[in-house]
Formats: C-alpha cells, structure tokens, sequence
C-alpha cells in the first residue's frame, strides 16, 4: 500500500507546486481524471473572474477619475462664485473711488497751478487775479501728474491682486461650471494654471483634500492605463508594422541552426584531439560542458524560431517621440483655430500643458463669450493627452535602458554580461532565480516591462502570457523555479549522487 | 505627476546592479597593456558611476538651474525693459491727453473736463490691467528690482524644471518660448533622476535612523526571546539527534517526500550567534509606518507655511496653501514670495524659495519611497480580504 502511495503522491506535490500560484485547488484523490474536469471548469470561472478584475481595475478607475473631477468641479463653483461676485462689486467700488479722488486731484490741480489753462490777461484783469496762485511750468506739472497716475497705478494693481479683480464688469462670473471642472482637473494632474484660483478659506482647504485624494487617484489611473495602451501598441505594432522584420529574422534563425549543426560536427571531432593534458576533473567538466554546448546552441536556434511569435517588441524611441510630437501638432492646430493664437503660441501651450508645468498665460477658452464647449475641448485635451503621455514613457523606458546598457558595454564600461542573443542560456535561468526573490520582496507596479532576455524583469501581469520569457519556450512560472531552488539548497551530506547530478545539470 | 514612476526607476537600478554583481566574470590574466586597459576601463567605471551618483547628479541639477537662469535673463530682460518702456510710454501719453484737453478747453469747465478726463483715465486703468495680467507688477518705490534679475530667471528655471510652473513671471519673447520648450524636455528627466536617487538615499538613511534608534528597544526585546526559544530547540534537537541520520538510510528510494519534509524546518544553524544574526532586523527591509512619513511631511509643510506667512503678511492659511500647492508641483501662481508689489528683499526670498522647493521635492520622493511599501501590502491584504484578489502576485 505504501508503494502504491507514494507515485501518486509524487504526482500531486508537483503538481501542487505548478499550480500553487494561480489559486487553483488541487483535491488529493487518486483519480487524475476529476482532476481534469475540475481545470475545465475553473476555466470558465477564470475567464469570468479575469473580465471582472479588467473591469473593476481599467474602466472602474478611469470612470472614478472622471466622476472625481465632475464632482469637483461642482464642489467649487459652489464655493466661490458668490464669493467672486462679492469680490468684483468691492473692488468696483474701491476703484470707482479712488478714481473720482483722482480726478479731483488732477482738475484742482490744472485749474490752479499751472499756467497753460489761465485764461490771457485782459486789460482789466484785476478780478481775475484769483485763476492763478501759483505758476509751475508743463514739465513741472508733468511730473506732478504723473506721480498721481503713480500712486493711481499702484493702487489699481494691488487692489487686482487682493480680489483678483481685472477690469471686467461683474455681470458674469469666471467660475462657470466648465471653468470650475477645467480647475479640478488641472488639480488633480498637477498641472496648475492659475488664471483662476480659490480665493475664500474654505475653497483653499476644499483645494488642499481634493488634492490630497485625487493627485494618488489619478497617477494609479494613470498606471494602470498606460499598461494597457502600452500592450495594446505593441501588439499593434509587432503584429503590423513588424511582418518583415519576422522573415528576416527567421532566415537568420535558420543560418544559426545550420552553424549549429557545423559546430556540433566539429566539436565531435575535437573531443578525441583535446583530451590529452587534462586533469581528471577538467577532463570530467570539459566532458559535461562539450556535451551542453551544442545542445544549447541547438536549443538556441529552436528556441529563436519558436520565440520569434512570443517574443517581446519594443517600440523604438522613433516612433514614441513621432506619436508625441503628433499630439502636440494636432492640438496645436485645434487651439490654433479655435482660439485665435499663433502657431508657436499654441504649441507652447500644448507643450506646457502636457509636461503638467502650466504656466496659466495661455488658456483655452476664457475669453467672455466663449462657448462652453471650448473648455470642455480642453479638458479632454488633457486628460487625453496624460494617458498618452503615459503610455509612451512606458514604451520609452525599455528602449532607453536598452540603448545606456548597450552604450555603456560598447564603451567597455559595462562588463559584458555574456552573449545577448543567446536566449536560452542558463545563466537567465540563474538570473531568473535569483532575482525573483529579490522582485518578491521589492515593491511591484501592475504594469509589465519585460525585456527581451528577461533579465531585467520588471513586474508580473494579471495575464499568464506575459511571464513566458523567450527563453527556450519552457514556461518557466515563478512556482517552478521556486521548486528548483530548493534541491539546490540542500545540504551536501544529505544529498545522493542522483541530487547532486541534477543540481549540477540545472546549474 | 510623474513622481509615482520614480521608485520603479530607482528598483530597476538596483536590479541592474544585482544582476551585474551576480553575473561578473572572472578577468583572464593577460599582458600589461590588457592591465593598463583594465585599469582605464575602471576608471571610466568609476567617473562614470561618480557622475551618475547621488552627489554628481545634485550638482548637475543645480549647475543646470544656474544655467538656465542665466540664459533666461539673457533672453527676457530686454523684453522687460521694453515693457516697462511702454508702460512708461502710455503714463506719458495719458499726461498729455490730459493737459492737452485742458489746453483746448478755453474755459476750464469741471463737468465737461471730468468726463473727459474719466474716459483718458479708464483707457490708462485698462491698459494697465492688461500689462499686470501679462505680468508686469509696477515698480517698486523701496528698491527698483526688476522682474527678470537673477533670482528670479532661477526660479523660472527651477519651476520649469521640477514642473510647477507658477505663472507669475512667463517668457514674452518667441526666443524665450522656445528655450523654456528645449529646456524642459532636457530637464525634467534629470530633475526626475536626480529626485529618484536623492530619495533613494535619504530614504535608506532615514530607515538605517528610524531602525536603530527608534526600534532598538524592540529589537533587543526580540532578540532575548529568539534567544531563549533557540535554546529550547537546541535543546530538543541534540536529545532526538539520532532518530532522523538512522531514518536516512532507509528510505533512500523516497527522496522525492524526504527532501521537502526536511525543508520545511529552519536550515540546522552550526552557531547560535548566526542565527540571532540572521533573524536581527535588516533595516533595509523594514517598512515605516505611514503616520511618520506622513507627520514628517506636514511638519515640513508647517514650517514653510510659518516662514513665508511670516515674511509675506500673509495669513498661516494662505501661506501653508502655498507650500502645498508648491509641494505637490500644481504651482497654481496666485501666492508667490516677492510677486507682490509691497514686498521687500526681494531677491533674497526668491532664493530661499527656490531652496524650499528643492528640499520639499527631495522630501516628497523620499517619503514616496518609504510609503510606497506600506501601502501595496495594505492594500494585497484588503483585496485579499474582500477575496477580489485571488494570487498574491497581483499587486
């Protein structure tokens, strides 16, 4: 009955340990066959779950971001436009009075004391004697007034700043429902205009937790969707713009497996040749490395033709930096149209926006009798242009510490981390190995940036196709290294001759 | 925006490293000119790993903004010049419209004068509102500084650079526009590097801080009882000793269930002392608790909020508003020190402002760092819960 046992029981702790990352429940019985039907029918449950996640995680956020800002942008209309309104009366006032003060100043001061509005003395001019006190001269009275259009000046700019007040009338108001989302938004993406800003205590600290909650909001938004755009260009682009690129490679796959074969040939020939002058264990190491190599290469050039379909794509720089330069003409030439601003003066604007710096002297639709829809325009604009903006740094980041890695052993200052185009080396499988500790403990972001090699990997995806490395088609899941590690980390004493031969082997 | 991509940069850096160190190759033995060849290359290695280090990349950050300044103010003074000019310009006209009416007016009606007046006088109001928006912010009587003098071309720079872009200064200049576009396309990506590895850092000193001087009382509390527990295993180990080396013998064929059972125990430590070592704390695995992180950034907050208020006569609301807008890079540009037309020592707050930007950001990626830790476990444990995550790996 034991002996009986232990086969089966073999069978179910492999397989506990393939499975034991995707949650699967893996019944001890006997009977391989309930196995079966029970990963059929997880199936379907794995796919319904997996629309869900894709639901809750995608959509739900961005429809939380939207609802964010809508919600905020009703939050502070509220707050300030009666506010607002109050404001601009005040300030109307403050200024119509010091202007009529002004005035007064000027015309008493033009009537008395300057020369040029006396009237010419008649003969009999002794009544009139009173025009004229004093006499300055016009550069004299021109300094004088211009020191009260001074101090006029001053007082104009510093009563602007206190109640944001510019000279429209106060018939309508700046904080429309539109201009109130537009805020929110440049809020939450840390953009930050300024041509409007809360001016009541209340709109300041609503402006303080609104920004608290939605800048963390949105950056995971952000995340998350440019994994998704991400994946979806460069399955785009792999499977369209890439079709040539296949049937060259496959033709230099296929040169490699013949060089391949010539190698094997060849070092069957020279295993007799080098065997004299070698230590006993040199000569055992030799042996086992001849027998590996050509298998590897071998393997190599398989495992290169199977991968070609599965292998990771990375965008060049070329094309991120065309599809940014693209959005920022194409909505340069929208501004251009619409708000009447140059060329420059709209892809400024574009620029600006789009880095989140937001300087504020340019913004789309605040002139008085603007149509809503412009500011509504400009909000999609942005937000647009934050998930594409993402997108292409997620695309961007893989070229860029592709290219410094390249440059930096071009230079030799990098040490050559052996051969690059060797994909099933084993060496990945130690680096796998033993990096996947380390990502175990260091923080994971839910976008995936594998690359090519799989060496320096990232992050896992929810989708299981993306853990396949390329190297040599085996699907190495993290479960299954894990499984490998441990006969590696057992003591010597305690390990067979059969351990040891297969700790040497997967080394 | 962009802060949240800093701490996967900063992981792919130490991934690199690890996996170089992993993989380093043993140098074959060769002649003096492959030596004189290593010992160039390990030079460059080396000037090359200073210049992309913690400290060169702070230097570059600033000789950056130094730079920039100065080709800013190159670039816009003159601009200024001109609008101050015009502006001037205009005062001037207005003077003489004004004498001028009173000169064609033969008989000096006030009537008739103020509403003519008011109509000269309201085109000058609307002219000047127009410059104000457009940034000119009158000239001060205490000291004539300029808009575009050093300091403040430098906190142009820096919040082009660290994008909070406040507003209250902007290039006129289509020379000016252009220069900000190239300068920020260059810079922002090193103010992120530079922010991502100076967070780095200061994060593991604050952990190496927070490890040995706030937790070494629970530490030694931990030590004493893994302590004591481990020579209660001893004990029990060194009575039944026996039993397993004589079970090894026979059940050679069944290595398959041997091995894990074995495994599942702690690996037999050969010292006591190693053992103690190993389950001590390594401070850089330890993850602060977000109250502190937290509490460090709005004392942070509060200090700037008390200086600015203090200097600015602004209310404390309005200046600890400031500091989060500045903080968290919106830059909304209403409130900024020496913007108003009363302040005074100007230059002197526009530079400890761009100090206070500096250091709040290299705060901010910090805490980004520590927190970044708390909150994904936080949040696998609650998704965990609510049974919508299924596999530990989603996160």
């Amino acid at each position: 009955m034991s002996q009986y046992q232990n086969p089966v029981d073999d069978y179910s702790d492999s397989r506990r340990n393939q499975f034991e990352g995707e949650g699967e429940h893996v019944y001890s019985n006997n009977r391989p066959g309930r196995e079966l039907d029970e990963v059929e029918m997880s199936k379907g449950r794995r796919f319904v779950k997996q629309t869900a996640k894709f639901l809750v995680s995608h959509v739900g956020l961005v429809g939380l971001v939207v609802v964010y800002a809508i919600a905020g942008g009703f939050l502070f209309e509220l707050l300030e436009q009666h506010q607002e309104k109050m404001n601009c009366q005040e300030a109307q006032g403050e200024i119509a009075v010091q202007l009529m003060k002004l005035k007064q100043k000027i015309v008493s001061y033009v009537k008395y004391n300057t020369s040029v509005t006396s009237p010419p003395p008649s003969p009999i001019s002794a009544p009139t004697a009173t025009y004229v006190i004093e006499r300055d001269n016009q550069t004299v009275a021109y300094e004088k007034i211009a020191t009260m259009l001074y101090s006029y000046r001053d007082f104009i700019i510093s009563t602007g700043s206190k109640y944001r007040y510019y000279g429209d009338d106060c018939s309508s108001t700046k904080w429309t429902l539109a201009n109130a989302l537009l805020f929110a938004i440049t809020i939450i993406t840390t953009i930050g205009y300024g041509n409007i800003t809360p001016v009541t205590w209340e709109g300041q600290i609503c402006c303080i937790c609104y920004a608290t909650i939605g800048i963390p909001i949105f950056l995971l938004c952000i995340a998350n969707i440019s994994g998704v755009l991400g994946e979806m260009f460069r399955f785009v682009y792999g499977r369209i713009c890439c079709g040539a690129c296949y049937m060259i490679k496959r033709r230099r796959a296929q040169a490699r497996k013949a060089k391949a074969e010539e190698n094997r040939v060849n070092n069957m020939d020279g295993n007799g040749t080098k065997g004299n002058g070698w230590d006993a264990d040199d000569n055992i190491n030799e042996s086992s490395e001849k027998k590996g190599q050509p298998k590897t290469l071998e393997n190599e050039a398989n495992d290169v033709e199977e991968s070609l379909d599965d292998q990771r794509v990375t965008v060049p720089l070329t094309i991120t930096m065309l599809i940014i330069a693209v959005y920022i003409f194409v909505g340069s030439l929208i501004f251009h149209r619409f708000e009447q601003w140059t060329m420059t003066q709209a892809g400024y604007f574009c620029f600006i926006t789009l880095s989140t710096i937001g300087f504020g002297d340019f913004v789309p639709g605040q002139k008085k009798d603007d149509p809503v829809y412009k500011l509504i325009l400009g909000s999609i604009y942005v937000l647009f242009g934050m998930a594409i903006l993402a997108m292409c740094f997620d695309l961007m980041q893989e070229e860029i510490v592709a290219k410094f890695r390249w440059i930096g052993r071009k230079l030799g200052i990098l040490e050559k981390e052996g051969d690059e185009s060797t994909t099933s080396n084993d060496k990945s499988v130690n680096s796998d190995s033993t990096t996947r500790p380390s990502t175990a403990v260091s923080t994971r972001v839910p976008t995936p940036t594998t690359n090519r090699n799989g060496k320096v990997s990232d992050d896992d995806n929810e989708s299981g196709w993306q853990r396949q490395y390329s190297s040599g088609g085996r699907k190495l899941s993290p479960r299954n290294n894990h499984a490998r590690v441990h006969p590696m980390e057992t003591d010597s004493n305690e390990g067979t001759l059969h351990q040891r031969a297969a700790a040497t082997k997967s080394n | 925006m962009f802060f949240f991509r800093l701490g996967r940069k900063q992981r792919r850096d130490e991934l690199l490293q690890e996996q170089r160190r992993s993989t380093a190759q043993q140098l074959v033995p060769g002649s003096v000119h492959s030596e004189r060849m290593e010992r160039c290359k390990n030079c460059c290695k080396s000037f090359t790993t200073f210049i992309f280090s913690r400290v060169g990349l702070c230097l570059l950050v600033v000789a950056y903004a130094f730079g920039g300044g100065v080709v800013f103010q190159f670039l816009e003074a003159n601009a200024e010049d001109e609008k101050a000019n015009k502006v001037q310009q205009h005062l001037d006209i207005t003077v003489d419209r004004l004498l001028q009416h009173s000169m064609n007016s033969s008989y000096l009606h006030p009537d008739t004068w103020m509403h003519a007046a008011k109509i000269i006088l309201e085109d000058y109001q609307k002219d000047i509102v127009k410059q104000t928006k457009r940034g000119y912010q009158g000239e001060r009587s205490v000291d004539d500084t300029k808009q575009w003098n050093f300091p403040g071309a430098i906190l142009y720079a820096i919040t082009v650079i660290t994008t909070i872009g406040y507003g209250h200064i902007t290039c006129q200049t289509n020379y000016g526009k252009i220069m900000t576009m190239i300068y920020a396309i260059f810079g922002i990506p090193l103010m992120l590097l530079c922010l991502a590895n100076i967070g780095s850092t200061m994060a593991d000193a604050f952990r190496f801080i927070y490890c040995n001087i706030c937790c070494s009382y629970c530490n030694m509390v931990k030590k004493r009882r893994n302590l004591r527990a481990l020579q209660s295993v001893e004990l029990s180990r060194n009575a039944s000793s026996s039993i397993p080396q004589s079970s090894m013998g026979t059940t050679m064929n069944s290595t398959s269930v041997q091995p894990p059972v074995a495994n599942l125990e702690q690996p037999a430590p050969t010292n006591v002392v190693e053992f103690v070592d190993n389950l001590s704390v390594d401070y850089r695995k330890v993850t602060i608790p977000i109250s502190v992180t937290l509490s460090l950034l709005s004392s942070y907050l509060i200090l700037g909020a008390v200086l600015f208020s203090e200097w600015e006569n602004w209310n404390f609301l309005d200046g600890a508003y400031f500091c989060f807008v500045t903080l968290a890079t919106i830059g909304l540009g209403d409130l900024v020190p020496g913007k108003s037309i009363t302040s005074t020592q100007v230059e002197g707050k526009l530079i400890i402002c761009a100090l206070y930007v500096l250091l709040g950001l290299s705060l901010m990626a910090m805490c980004f760092n520590l927190m970044q830790e708390e909150v994904r476990a936080k949040f696998r444990r609650l998704g965990n819960k609510l049974g919508i995550i299924d596999d530990p790996n989603f996160w």
